[in-house]
């Protein structure tokens, strides 16, 4: 994976040094070009005014000797003009063109040119450049044609031609010096480009490496970036995102947690229940369980302590989740142990208190209601812990079964046993004990009204009279329309028993 | 769920020191965690007499009395205790229903928690 972002980095770095070569090398080249070409046209225009300027001077000053006949003279002058190197021939002519000296010694005297421009060179009146005839590899030649005139007659000419050779070798020479200065250009060019390029490079390295370190997983990693510009800015909102990343992740571990710890609950929870009602002879046995989202720990259960005995039991745990069922757990087990030992309903409290005080945590406590039913007799014998007071409906009223209690796990025993008081109600037939947890009397609707305990009574009251799963089902409906749409925050528990 | 506020005032010095605590609003599952941290933080500097007012508190759930049940047994080994004044009549109920009038002390006002201190 390395190599491949080593790669990727050489080549923005490569690409950034072509590039800017390359633009170097084209400015290097335009200016060349234009340079040389500027330059060739100056010296050509130079070489046109030097020859005519010299064609000139030896026209003057061989007037003369052209006069006077004096070939010797003319000679002299044609041979010094040829030292000039860039001066292929010089030569001097009469009226009709014919040739009086010629810096070539195998030109004889009175030979006559007849080509183009030779011809044209000696019918000029005027000084005449020429550089459309002759050629050689360097290029044109320059042929310069001096009449000399004596007043308005034309009594010879003079003529030289020049070489573009001279043109070739400063030309050469020009290219070589723009030639070099480009080349220090280049490399003055790639060696700047390669520090820019590489002060850029080194942050963005940085900043990737930082990417990949928080992208591994480090959310705790901040990327340190000096510069204060677009990539220092860039690293401080990368810096921030992390942070904001790792607050979210934390807050979705923190969730997820706690759902899991829910869902385990709410397994627990589901086992704690009772999956049917017991037959009792001569009484009905009904009982409603809702849990809610987040589990409280409501349990209620039934307990077959002999043939003529049944126990009723139910119960609300203080704590929510996870430690909340595990008291839940707890306590019924403790209980039910009690229960099946023995003892009135007073009796087997207590020791459950004892026992259960030792185990739970501390700050979590267990309201409980127990009632044994003796079948045959229809007596109820009841105690609570804490719990609230289950209604008793009889003969079309309805009272509460009040009995004090402290609720199981808060003390060891000396203050729950003298707060717990026990009682036995007689039963006869029609009458409904009905057992609930704080889930119904504090069920609460939009306007934040409590379901409350007179609403219940007042249920039971009006369908006392219906079988007690119509009754039941009465309830749970009122508590439904009561609620509407406000999520359930508590268990629902009732369990109910009537006597036929 | 509502919200809890909690005010701390001290009354007499040294070892007869009281902390004063009032809280307002809803103690439930969502505002317990405050205070427990107030209790917390009370107890581990051996500030153990409290007296906590609860007459602007409206509504107290399972979680909030968990909450004094839990710090009651630390704070009376400290050899110290939590006197309650000015219940409302709802979270009077609750404190009945459940047995804790019998387990924590609730006194009619400021002066008679005060006194029972000393």
């Amino acid at each position: 994976m390395n190599e491949v972002k080593h790669q990727k980095r050489k080549s923005l770095k490569t690409r950034f040094i072509v590039m800017v070569s390359m633009l170097i090398c084209l400015i290097l080249v335009l200016v060349g070009i234009v340079i040389n070409n500027q330059v060739r046209e100056q010296v050509i225009t130079q070489m046109k005014k030097r020859g005519e300027a010299l064609a000139k001077n030896i026209a003057a000053n061989s007037m003369e000797a052209l006069l006077t006949g004096d070939e010797l003279s003319l000679g002299v002058y044609v041979d010094k003009i040829i030292e000039e190197p860039s001066i292929i021939y010089a030569m001097i002519l009469d009226d009709h063109g014919r040739v009086i000296t010629h810096s070539n010694l195998k030109v004889k005297k009175g030979f006559q040119f007849e080509d183009r421009i030779s011809l044209k060179s000696v019918n000029s009146e005027v000084p005449l450049i020429q550089d459309d005839g002759y050629s050689d590899e360097f290029g044109d030649y320059i042929d310069v044609t001096m009449p000399m005139k004596r007043g308005d007659s034309k009594i010879g000419l003079v003529r030289i031609g020049f070489s573009q050779q001279e043109i070739e070798t400063a030309s050469t020479r020009l290219r070589n010096t723009i030639f070099i200065i480009a080349c220090v250009g280049l490399f003055g060019g790639i060696a700047i480009t390669w520090v820019l390029v590489s002060r850029v490079i080194k942050p963005l390295r940085q900043l990737t490496r930082g990417v990949e370190i928080v992208g591994s997983g480090n959310l705790d990693f901040r990327i340190n970036l000096s510069s204060q510009d677009e990539l220092g800015q860039l690293a401080n909102s990368f810096n921030t995102m992390t942070g904001k990343l790792k607050t979210a992740q934390q807050t979705l571990i923190e969730q997820e947690r706690l759902k899991h710890e829910l869902q385990i609950a709410q397994q627990i929870q589901a086992s704690l229940l009772p999956r049917e009602f017991p037959k009792v002879e001569g009484a009905d046995v009904q009982a409603f369980y809702r849990a809610a989202k987040e589990v409280g720990g409501d349990y209620f259960d039934f307990i077959n302590i002999s043939p003529t005995q049944i126990g009723f039991v139910i119960a609300d745990v203080s704590g929510k989740g996870v430690p909340g069922s595990l008291g839940m757990v707890v306590t019924r087990s403790i209980f039910r142990m009690q229960a099946l030992t023995g003892g009135t309903a007073g009796e087997v409290l207590t020791r459950t208190n004892e026992l259960v005080y030792q185990e739970i945590k501390r700050g979590i406590f267990v309201t409980i209601f127990y009632a044994i039913l003796d079948i045959p007799l229809k007596r109820l014998n009841c105690a609570s812990a804490g719990h609230n007071p289950p209604v008793l409906f009889h003969k079309e009223m309805t009272s509460w079964i009040k009995l004090d209690g402290l609720a199981l796990g808060v003390d060891k025993g000396p203050i729950f046993n003298k707060t717990l008081k026990e009682n036995t109600i007689q039963l006869t037939p029609g009458d409904i004990f009905l057992m609930y947890t704080d889930g119904v009397s504090e069920a609460m609707n939009l306007k934040s009204e409590e379901f409350g305990e007179n609403r219940l009574a007042s249920i039971v009251r009006r369908a006392g009279s219906l079988p007690l799963a119509e009754c039941l089902k009465l309830v749970q409906k009122e508590i439904e329309q009561f609620v509407g749409n406000v999520p359930q925050s508590d268990d629902i528990t009732i369990v109910g028993l009537k006597v036929r | 769920m509502g919200t809890l506020d909690i005010t701390k005032e001290t009354k007499l010095s040294g070892p007869n020191e009281i902390a004063i605590i009032n809280i307002t609003g809803s103690l439930d599952a969502h505002t317990a965690p405050q205070m427990d941290e107030i209790l917390s933080e009370l107890v581990h500097n051996k500030k153990n007499k409290l007296l906590v007012n609860f007459i602007h508190l409206e509504y107290i759930s399972s979680a909030g009395m968990g909450l004094f049940v839990g710090w009651i047994d630390t704070i009376r080994d400290q050899g110290g205790d939590i006197h309650m004044i000015q219940l409302k009549p709802n979270v009077m109920k609750v404190f009945q229903i459940l047995g804790f009038d019998k387990i924590f002390k609730i006194f009619k006002n400021e002066k008679d928690a005060i006194d029972a201190f000393l």
